[in-house]
């Protein structure tokens, strides 16, 4: 098949798979929401439909999070720091070098991908715990680096000389970053309802298997790996325009617990796992926020329970109590 | 004849143990071949050195008279090879339709289609074909597995233990399969501890021991063969 084939029938397949999935009790909620998304600027303004771009956003990086860990298994604790080295990139590409706020935010992606290949060629070779290792060290680095290098990124206190997106406006931005995430969920989609997604699952499943017919898995992974990281990257510089600052703290290490958490709450399976997660553990976060710290427990709670009773997270666990009962009894 | 596969004089290492021992082995195009041995003589890093999951430290592998040696898993499957694995390496989470769709086929979607739905038949897989992988018995998972190889349409099949945890009805089935695989002009090489399996399959028996080749002929003759029995008896 030629290029262009393999894409019209790739597209026509995720068209389908799509109408299928609309169907769906995920599907309706879905759509439900990205009502109340589209409506939210009649009912919510100011501070609130930030927090909004922010949960978007957020949706953003747990699915392309999922896209990695879920479907190919590589459990990367690189994607906060990749989602940071976009986001510095989109604000210096925008206040030092003068490019266009909107495509800083792209090319913010593209730079997360090419920072992405480095850490991804060491965890091709590697398999479960040591790709959490390998990925988190790169995590600390990027994090010492970003307050190191003063000059470039501001250091501790961050940098905050990039022009607004869209000339500030908070309703013009909210309609940008909804649109520029749809987009980017579609794409994600297309790939995993297509071959593209079938092997990446079966990578996770059984790596050698799938090498031994005849499929080229270091290079799905290392596509998986880049790919699923420019998304990442994109949301960072998408986050820049919400807090208009970026600074080290938004690309800790509890960042990336964060989106972990959004993401084993939500369910690892399938992209709505990350949408579900997102508004699920942002809705808390925000709810809970006079509480501190104390968050944190509830979270843990959160994440016990859900492991303990929705072991494929909630997007994909049916909800009736019947089921959840009968699956935790007949569980060897 | 020709040679589909041939394995001349392979060492492998693994620090100071030598799993694989100056390794010569043949395989002629249509043949169904034995590989026995005691356990740990190297079969199964035989199997890896052949399918590109490890690097010789001396000697070569040669498919259809190619030098493949160092060459990548998928490299050698689009060659032509096949293998199945020791412990079952079904995708668990998938269907086993899916699990047919993973085989990277050189075909086009409709003849792909086809031939899933042909080996769904043949090898009785049909019934549960929307079941998830991971719930399939010891049995239908090497079956599936078998499934998946054939897909590929390989001239050579390489069966690491087919019978092991099989139940022995089905076992039977997975023999006729096999013959019937041979019988199309499929090489197969299986290795199998379950000696009854390869008296009644295989037309040649290749043994094995602390990574050397140390007879090859029919069941019979290596059967009463003085260092196989050895072999078997412990003494290396
Ligand atoms: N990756 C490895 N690292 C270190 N040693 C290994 C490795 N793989 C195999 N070995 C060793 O090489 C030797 C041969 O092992 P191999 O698995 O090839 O035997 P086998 O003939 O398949 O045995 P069995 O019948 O039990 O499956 C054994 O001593 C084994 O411990
Ligand atoms: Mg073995």
């Amino acid at each position: 098949m030629t290029v262009l084939e393999t894409l019209r029938s790739g597209i026509a397949r995720t068209g389908d798979r799509l109408v299928e999935d609309a169907r769906s009790r995920n599907g309706i909620v879905f759509a439900v929401l990205a009502l109340l998304a589209l409506l939210a600027p009649q009912l919510v303004g100011g501070y609130t439909l930030d927090l909004l771009t922010q949960l978007i956003i957020a949706i953003l990086v747990v699915t392309s999070w999922i896209f990695i860990a879920g479907y190919f298994g590589m459990f990367s604790f690189a994607h906060a720091a990749l989602y940071g080295i976009g986001a510095y990139a989109t604000a210096l590409l925008a206040g030092k070098a003068g490019v266009h706020p909107v495509l800083a935010v792209l090319l913010g992606g593209v730079v997360a991908g090419i920072f992405a290949i480095p850490i991804a060629l060491p965890v091709l070779r590697l398999s479960g715990a040591y790709v959490g290792m390998a990925t988190l060290a790169f995590a600390e680095i990027v994090y010492r680096l970003a307050i190191h290098f003063r000059g470039l990124t501001g250091g501790p206190t961050g940098y905050t000389g990039f022009p607004p997106l869209l000339g500030g406006s908070r309703l013009a931005l909210y309609y940008f970053v909804f649109a520029l995430v749809v987009v980017l969920l579609v794409v994600q989609y297309g790939l995993l309802v297509n071959r593209f997604g079938l092997v990446a699952r079966a990578i996770r499943e059984a790596p050698d298997a799938a090498r031994m017919l005849g499929n080229n898995v270091p290079r799905y992974k290392l596509v998986g790996f880049v790919v699923g990281s420019a998304i990442a990257g994109v949301a960072g510089g998408l986050q820049i325009y919400t807090v208009l600052i970026i600074s080290p703290p938004m690309i800790e290490v509890n960042r990336m617990i964060e989106f972990m958490a959004m993401g084993i709450i939500g369910g690892l399976r399938t992209i709505g796992g990350g949408i579900f997660g997102a508004v699920i553990v942002f809705g808390l976060n925000e709810g809970l926020r006079d509480l501190g710290e104390l968050r944190l427990v509830i979270w843990g709670a959160m994440l016990i329970l859900v492991t303990i009773y929705f072991p494929d997270g909630l997007a994909d666990s049916s909800l009736d109590p019947r089921d959840r009962l009968r699956e935790l009894l007949n569980r060897e | 004849m020709t040679t589909v596969l041939s394995v001349d004089d392979v060492t492998k290492r693994f620090g100071g143990i030598v799993a694989v021992d100056g390794l010569d082995l043949a395989i002629e195009e249509g043949e169904l071949v034995g590989l026995i041995g005691p356990n740990g003589a190297g079969k199964t890093t035989t199997l890896n050195l052949i399918t590109g999951f490890l690097d010789p430290d001396e000697g070569t592998v040669s498919l259809n008279g190619e030098d493949v040696t160092g060459a990548s898993p998928d490299a050698v499957s689009k060659r032509g090879i096949g293998r199945t694995f020791q412990i079952s390496k079904p995708f668990g989470r998938l269907s086993v339709y899916e699990n047919l769709l993973v085989p990277n086929v050189s075909c086009g979607p409709a003849e792909q289609e086809a031939r899933i739905e042909r080996l769904l038949e043949e090898l009785q897989l049909e019934e549960v074909r929307e079941n998830r992988a991971d719930e399939l018995s010891g049995g239908q998972k090497k079956l599936l597995e078998l499934a998946r190889v054939l897909m590929l349409e390989p001239d050579l099949i390489l069966l690491d233990e087919p019978a092991a945890g099989v139940n022995p009805v089905l076992m039977d089935d997975i023999m006729d399969d096999i013959r019937r695989i041979n019988a199309n002009g499929t090489a197969i090489l299986v290795i199998e501890h379950d000696m009854s399996v390869i008296s009644e399959l295989c037309e040649r028996v290749v043994v094995m021991n602390a990574g050397r080749n140390i007879a090859s002929g029919t069941f019979e003759e290596i059967r009463d063969d003085e260092k196989v029995r050895e072999a078997y008896l412990g003494g290396t």
